[in-house]
This record gives structure tokens, C-alpha cells and sequence, in this order.
């Protein structure tokens, strides 16, 4: 890393990451601690503002950096903290830190050092390594570390051999579906006509997923880059970046990014001297999760109803307003542009003899270390999940892991020995997706996260094809019944029926996939789906309908604090006796549970003859 | 025969000044930028906003409205001061967001659909994933026009109520001005 990003101007930086993540947790008023610490003390310090580094079990960190001192990181740090930190820094006493950033940081009283750490060492941050050290505002500090030699290389060169370049490199989008980049420019750059499109699609409607918010919210000129390099390969004049309007900050440094690069040269008309002209829009997305279909989403950029349609043509051939377009995700396009920088043998090392590179996935869920990581392809998910990770918090076991969102599967416990790549995942009955991957333990029932995924590919469907309209609802409303406790037997052959049928006649993606759930909860979890059935049983205890709250009477010490927190007023009791809780008037809500000193109020598998409790949720508009 | 002409309010002839200059050098492809300051400027979209941007823009007004309603970031009725946007994404349901989103219509004394509270200070949905997984289960908080915005993490029924109770004080003492984009943090 060059010593100008390392220690600034003043030889003194204090590094804060101003990210959405790192926000919610705290960020902001860390940075205002910082500023008033350093007023009060009168120190010459240059405070950057970062990204996130996808560490995200230690937010809000910051880090301190000056000149014969090393790179001290600090953990989950509240702003009272900061005067104690800045003092205890400058006498070279790390006791409180969490780790010495780089290899080379030594001193009198050293401390473990990030590589040195299970979470940061089985990493390979070939796409991720500048994400919480550079300034993302800073075009100077992208272009210091190297920022744009991409470009400039690919601008000297004839685009055949940027394609040759990508060819030999491997590289497969890394939207989901692995298609490989190179065949899909070489085909729009073989179309005729003079307007073409490129699109950087960085919806990333995927709950559970978010690589791209954190790659653009970090390093937002690498994306840029890349989309650049793909304009100037297939002949484009314009570029789209389709941003969803949840995660402003992303768009907002997006749009920063982009006006910073026209300033500079690197868009605009005659980029670099070279004669070539482009530019880029980006696109604020009214949020819809069928955008992530490519025709979709050239139909959201027209202004239209992003309904999707039926492909070939391809968008490659005929696009966005009838025009050649190539869409590809942010993670894709950074890719190119690392590559461009770093050259492909170093890429083509990494990763499976058919999926090169490496692969951003978020870890959420039941793990004690969650965040986003950075893994070459292929490697098995229970290296991801417990070296990288940590394994569950303790008291909980892993049942199964969520993939690739509501078009991926749930993949058991035991098969975590399966390599992360499209080929093996596929043939789990799960997908790679856009990486997202949630945790699930013994306190998560699978028909209701089955449930859970079609309320939402219901609620997203678009409504166009009949096959997807109806099916994802005929499925949720199927599955609401199971959870209900009111499924029959043979709704489990008609749940097979009707994935069978969306498979083979839904027009997109969406409807394609989206029984997949439901597929991978059955070839695994089948056992859950007979208990819910037969037994009206939830082993989980998720499934309102399907349990009872009970007063543990040799617990119980009769304070009654339960009675008055109940909001439908189902519990009764005088002061020194078990309360008691009247089951036709409860409505689970479970704040009985919550609030009692004792314990004494547990959730029961079972349910009351003669009464069952709807659990209605309603995301449709 | 009488004749009776009804004039415009105040009310309509300043929306009347907004559209107009919001759908200025508005072509059919802004036709989704065109809703996004319509909502921004009111916080919902209006249904006499629709029938005026599909006027100026030249564009049928069922499309308008097709438009208006596909997407969930458009709001047709009036939102209540403070939304309450419940996180449904998977990290957020599996760690029991479900339950915060029946706790907050408890605690809001909502009933069946109703999402606005009766005072209309509040109002509350279920959005989709902001991005902040690893604080699941979340719930953020913005006042109708997306001006003021803040992130919870971790949200139990204590969270919850806190934030009513820190929401309802500002609602009343509105003539602090709002503050941009604060976002606050609870770590357990």
C-alpha cells in the first residue's frame, strides 16, 4: 500500500468507515467523538472517511495510523471510547485493540495481527482488498492504488483483445447464473449499428445479500471502471447504473464517483486522449425485485412496468429501446476492471478448473462472525461458515445454510463438505446467486422459511405470465395452510405439481426459480413437512398456530408482571398464584415470555382443539 | 339554467405550480423520476398528481397509475409523519422480524390493514432488505418525504418501544428542524 494512502498528508490518519452497515451501528457519532477529541487536544490528524471491509461483527471500527507507530484496528468502539483509545495509541499500548492491519506492523508490545486471524487469513480479497482503506469520495486515492490502469491499458488496446483477455481469464457473471462475460460482449460487440448500452446492474434485490451496496458504498470507481472498459469493448457511447433507491448511500457515492471521473478525464468526451467518448446515468430503481431479470430491467429504464419478456432476442441483440445492451452485475464489472489492472493469470489461479477467481458472499444468521467475505470459487461451505465465520453462537447448532436467496435452496448441515461453485451448487438443488448466504439454526423451522420465500416471490412476481401469477400464490397459499396446521397429504404432491409446472412454462427467472425453496426443503427437511402435516407439530417452535405459551406453575412467582404487560389481556391471576394464560384469547405474541423475571413462561409444540391462530402476513401491496 | 364553476383551491393551484415544473422537459422514459419528486414533494403520490403528470406528460393516465402502483416505493395514500419500515428480508425473518411487525401494530393499536395510526403520526410497512444483515433483525425510521432517516439494529420489543416514545416527543415538538440522515445504533 503506498505510504500517501497509509498516513496521509499529515503522517497522522484515523480511519472511520462510513458505510450503511457501519452507520446503523454507530459510525456517525464515533466521528463526531473523533473530531471533538482531537479539537479538545489540538492534534494534527487527518480523519478519513472508508468503506466497510466486510467485517461486520467488529462495526463501528476505526482505525489509527501514524508514522512510526503501526496500523491499529479497534472493535465495536462507542464514542466514549475515543479519548482512552487516542491516549493509550500514542503510548504505544494496544491492549484494547482488535488487530495490527498489516504483515509488517510491529512494535514493543505487539498484538495479533489481521493475517494472523482465521477470519481475514482463508480470505483472498482480490476484489475487496482496497474496501475500508481507501476514501471511496477520493478519486486521487483509486487512482494512487492504482485506479484506472484498467482503463487506460484497454483504451491503447483493440477491444478483440480485451475479450481475448476476459476469455482467457474465465470469468463468469457473478449475478447468479455464471453466465461467462466474454461471450456476452463478444456477441453485442459483433451486432451492427452505432448505439449500443451497458448497464451496471446493482439492484441486488436478494434479501440477505449485500456485496454490491458494499463494494459500491467502498470502492464505487472500481465499478465505474469496469463499466467503462465494457462500454469501450462492445462500441457503447452510454452506460446505465441501476441502483435501488433502498440503499441511497450507495447511490449517492456512486454519483459522486461518477462526477469526480468526468472531472478527471476518465468520462466525458475523448477519454484519456484516446479519442473514445462515453459517459454514464445512474438510475434510481423504485424498487422491484423482477429488475433482476435483464429484460425487466430495461424495461424499469424505459420508465415502464419492469415486466419482463420473452427472450431471445437477447438483450445482447436487441436491448434496452431495441438497441444492443449488455447488462452485468457491479461485482462483474469490478472484476473486469481488477483484471484489466492485475492481469488474468493472477485471476485464472484462482478458484475451480471451470469457475475462476474469487466470490463475495454475506454471511448473516446464526454464526458469530457475520459479514461479508471474500473466497476463492470453490471452496467448501464449511470453511466459509466456521474458519471464516466462526461456526454458531454458542448453544446453537447450524441446521442449514440459505442460498442464493428466494431463487436458491436450503442446503443441510451435512453437506457442507459441497465446494462453492455454480456447477456442484446447482446440483444441491440450490444456486451460487448473487451470494448471499443466511445461517439457519434449530430455532428456524424450514416450511415456514418455505413459506417465507414464496409470501415474497408471490408478492414480486410481476404478474405477466399466468404460470408465475398464480403459482407462487397457489404455493404460498398451500404452504400458509401447512403452517396453519391445516395441510392435507396431498398437498405436498400438489406443491411438486406446481413446481414442475412453473418450471417449465414461467417467462423469467423469478418464476423459474422460484419454487426452488420449496424443492430443497422437501429433498431435505421432508420430515418437517410430515410432522407440520400429520402431527401439527413444529419442532422449531415457529409456527404460530402450531404451539402454546404455558405457565411453568414451579417457576411461577406470581408477580403478575405478565398480566400487565399483555396487550389482548389474556392472562389472569391474583398476586402469590400461578397466572393464567387463556388460550383463546392469546395471540402469541409472545411478550409474556419476554418480560417475565422467572422464566416461567415457555412456548409449548402443540396446539388447542377448536381454535387456531392465523398468522396473516401481508407484503403485497 | 345555472351554471356552477368550481374553483381551484389554493391547495390545487400550488400542486398545479409543482407538477408543471417537476414534469418540465419530462419525456416518457422520466416517467419514474417524474413519480420519484411527485413523492418526494408530498410524501405520497396524489391522486390529482397522477392525473397532472399524465396531462403534462402526454401519457395515458392508466399508465400512469400502472406505473405508480408496480413499484413499491410509490405510496398512494397519505403515510403517517414518522413510516416505520419493518425489514422483511431473509436474514431479518430468520431472526424474528415477523414477530416485531405484529408487536409494532400492538403497540400502535393497528388493527386488520390498517397501517396508519390514528393520530397519524405514524405508519407502518414491511420493506424489503436495506443491506444491514449482520444488525438483524432491523427497523428504520423515516419521516414521509425520506428526508430524515434512522437505522435500529437489533430490535426487540424494548427497541420498539423506544422508538415510539422518542418519535411521538418529536412529532410534538416539530418545530425542531429534521435532521438529515442520523443514524443511530443499539448493540446488544
Amino acid at each position: 500500500m503506498p505510504e500517501e494512502i497509509v498516513y496521509g498528508k499529515t503522517g497522522f490518519r484515523i480511519r472511520v468507515p462510513m458505510a450503511s452497515c457501519t452507520i446503523a451501528a454507530g459510525a456517525n457519532e464515533v466521528l463526531q467523538s473523533i473530531q471533538a477529541c482531537l479539537e479538545s487536544k489540538n492534534l494534527d490528524v487527518e480523519i478519513v472517511p472508508v468503506g466497510c471491509m466486510g467485517l461486520d461483527f467488529i462495526d463501528p471500527w476505526i482505525e489509527l495510523t501514524k508514522k512510526g507507530y503501526p496500523s491499529v484496528i479497534y472493535a465495536n468502539v462507542t464514542p466514549d471510547m475515543i479519548d482512552q483509545i487516542i491516549l493509550e495509541y500514542l503510548d504505544r499500548d494496544y491492549s484494547s485493540a482488535f488487530a495490527f492491519r498489516y504483515e509488517n506492523d510491529t512494535d514493543e508490545n505487539p498484538i495479533q495481527k489481521l493475517d494472523e486471524m482465521e477470519v481475514w487469513n482463508n480470505q483472498v480479497r482480490w476484489l475487496s482488498g482496497k474496501c475500508g482503506i481507501i476514501n471511496p469520495d477520493s478519486i486521487d486515492e483509486y487512482v494512487t492504488v492504482g485506479g484506472y490502469q484498467g482503463l487506460k491499458k484497454c483504451l491503447k488496446q483493440d477491444p478483440d483483445e480485451t475479450i481475448e483477455e476476459l476469455k482467457k481469464a474465465n470469468l463468469r457473471g457473478r449475478g447468479g447464473a455464471g453466465f461467462p462475460t466474454y461471450i456476452k460482449w463478444n456477441i453485442c460487440k459483433q451486432q451492427p449499428g452505432e448505439v449500443k448500452y451497458v448497464i451496471a446492474n446493482c439492484d441486488e434485490g436478494d434479501p440477505g445479500a449485500f456485496m454490491n451496496r458494499l463494494l459500491a458504498e467502498s470502492d464505487p470507481h472500481r465499478i465505474l471502471e469496469g463499466l467503462i472498459i465494457a462500454g469501450h469493448t462492445i462500441g457503447a457511447n452510454k452506460g446505465f447504473v441501476f441502483v435501488r433507491a433502498e440503499k441511497p448511500l450507495a447511490a449517492k457515492r456512486l454519483l459522486k464517483a461518477a462526477e469526480d471521473a468526468r472531472e478527471k478525464g476518465f468520462l466525458g468526451g475523448n477519454i484519456m486522449g484516446s479519442g473514445y467518448c462515453f459517459d454514464i446515468e445512474v438510475f434510481l430503481s423504485a424498487g422491484a425485485f423482477v429488475c433482476g431479470e435483464e429484460t425487466a430491467m430495461i424495461a424499469a429504464i424505459q420508465g415502464e412496468r419492469a415486466n419482463p419478456i420473452q427472450r431471445p432476442p437477447f438483450p445482447a441483440v436487441k436491448g434496452l429501446w431495441d438497441m444492443p445492451t449488455i447488462i452485468n452485475n457491479v461485482e462483474t464489472l469490478a472484476h473486469v476492471a481488477t483484471i484489466m489492472t492485475e492481469g488474468w493469470e493472477k485471476f485464472a489461479a484462482l478458484g475451480t478448473e471451470k469457475s475462476k477467481g474469487t466470490k463475495m458472499y454475506c454471511v448473516t444468521g446464526a454464526v458469530q462472525r457475520t459479514g461479508a467475505y471474500e473466497v476463492p470459487v470453490g471452496t467448501p461451505i464449511k470453511k466459509l461458515l466456521y474458519d471464516i465465520a466462526g461456526g454458531p453462537p454458542e448453544g446453537k447448532s447450524i441446521k442449514a445454510v440459505q442460498l442464493g436467496g428466494p431463487s436458491g435452496g436450503c442446503v443441510p448441515a451435512d453437506m457442507f463438505d459441497l465446494p462453492m461453485d455454480y456447477d456442484s451448487l446447482q446440483s444441491a438443488g440450490a444456486i451460487m446467486g448473487s451470494g448471499g448466504m443466511v445461517v439457519l439454526d434449530n430455532t428456524n423451522c424450514m416450511v415456514d422459511m418455505a413459506r417465507f420465500f414464496l409470501s415474497f416471490t408471490a408478492a414480486e412476481s410481476c404478474g405477466k405470465c399466468s404460470a408465475g401469477r398464480i403459482g407462487t400464490r397457489l404455493m404460498y397459499e398451500t404452504l400458509k395452510r401447512i403452517t396453519n396446521g391445516e395441510g392435507k397429504i396431498d398437498d405436498i404432491e400438489l406443491l411438486e405439481e406446481i413446481s414442475d409446472v412453473m418450471q417449465k412454462a414461467c417467462l423469467c427467472a423469478l418464476g423459474r426459480t422460484a419454487s426452488n425453496p420449496v424443492l430443497t426443503t422437501f429433498r431435505y427437511f421432508k420430515q418437517e413437512y410430515f410432522d407440520h402435516i400429520n402431527n401439527k407439530k413444529c419442532e422449531a417452535l415457529v409456527c404460530k398456530a402450531l404451539l402454546n405459551y404455558h405457565v411453568d406453575s414451579n417457576k411461577c412467582k406470581g408477580c403478575l408482571v405478565c398480566a400487565k404487560s399483555c396487550p389482548v389481556e389474556a392472562i389472569s391471576g391474583q398476586k402469590g398464584t400461578t397466572a393464567k394464560i387463556d388460550l383463546s384469547k392469546c395471540i402469541k405474541c409472545g411478550t409474556c415470555a419476554e418480560i417475565c423475571p422467572f422464566d416461567a413462561i415457555q412456548k409449548l409444540p402443540g396446539r388447542v382443539p377448536d381454535e387456531s391462530v392465523k398468522v396473516e402476513e401481508d407484503c403485497c401491496k | 339554467m345555472q351554471k356552477t364553476i368550481v374553483l381551484p383551491t389554493q391547495r390545487e393551484l400550488q400542486m398545479q405550480q409543482d407538477i408543471e415544473a417537476i414534469t418540465a422537459n419530462a419525456t416518457r422514459k422520466d416517467l419514474i423520476q417524474v413519480l420519484q419528486a411527485v413523492q418526494e414533494k408530498y410524501g405520497y403520490l396524489p391522486q390529482e398528481s397522477l392525473r397532472l403528470i399524465s396531462k403534462n406528460m402526454g401519457v395515458s393516465r392508466s399508465e400512469v397509475y400502472g406505473v405508480a402502483t408496480f413499484y413499491h416505493q410509490f405510496r398512494l395514500d397519505p403515510p403517517g409523519q414518522y413510516v416505520i419500515q419493518v425489514c422483511m428480508g431473509t436474514g431479518c425473518h430468520a431472526k424474528g422480524n415477523a414477530d416485531n411487525y405484529e408487536h409494532l401494530k400492538v403497540l400502535l393499536g393497528l388493527k386488520g390493514d390498517q397501517t396508519v395510526t390514528q393520530d397519524k403520526v405514524f405508519s407502518i410497512e414491511a420493506a424489503r432488505c436495506f443491506g444491514c444483515c449482520s444488525l438483524a433483525p432491523v427497523v428504520a425510521v423515516t419521516d414521509s418525504t425520506g428526508e430524515y432517516r434512522r437505522v435500529y439494529g437489533s430490535v426487540d420489543q424494548k427497541v420498539l418501544k423506544k422508538i415510539i416514545a422518542e418519535h411521538r416527543e418529536k412529532a410534538q415538538n416539530q418545530e425542531s428542524e429534521p435532521q438529515r440522515e442520523t443514524i443511530v445504533c443499539q448493540r446488544k
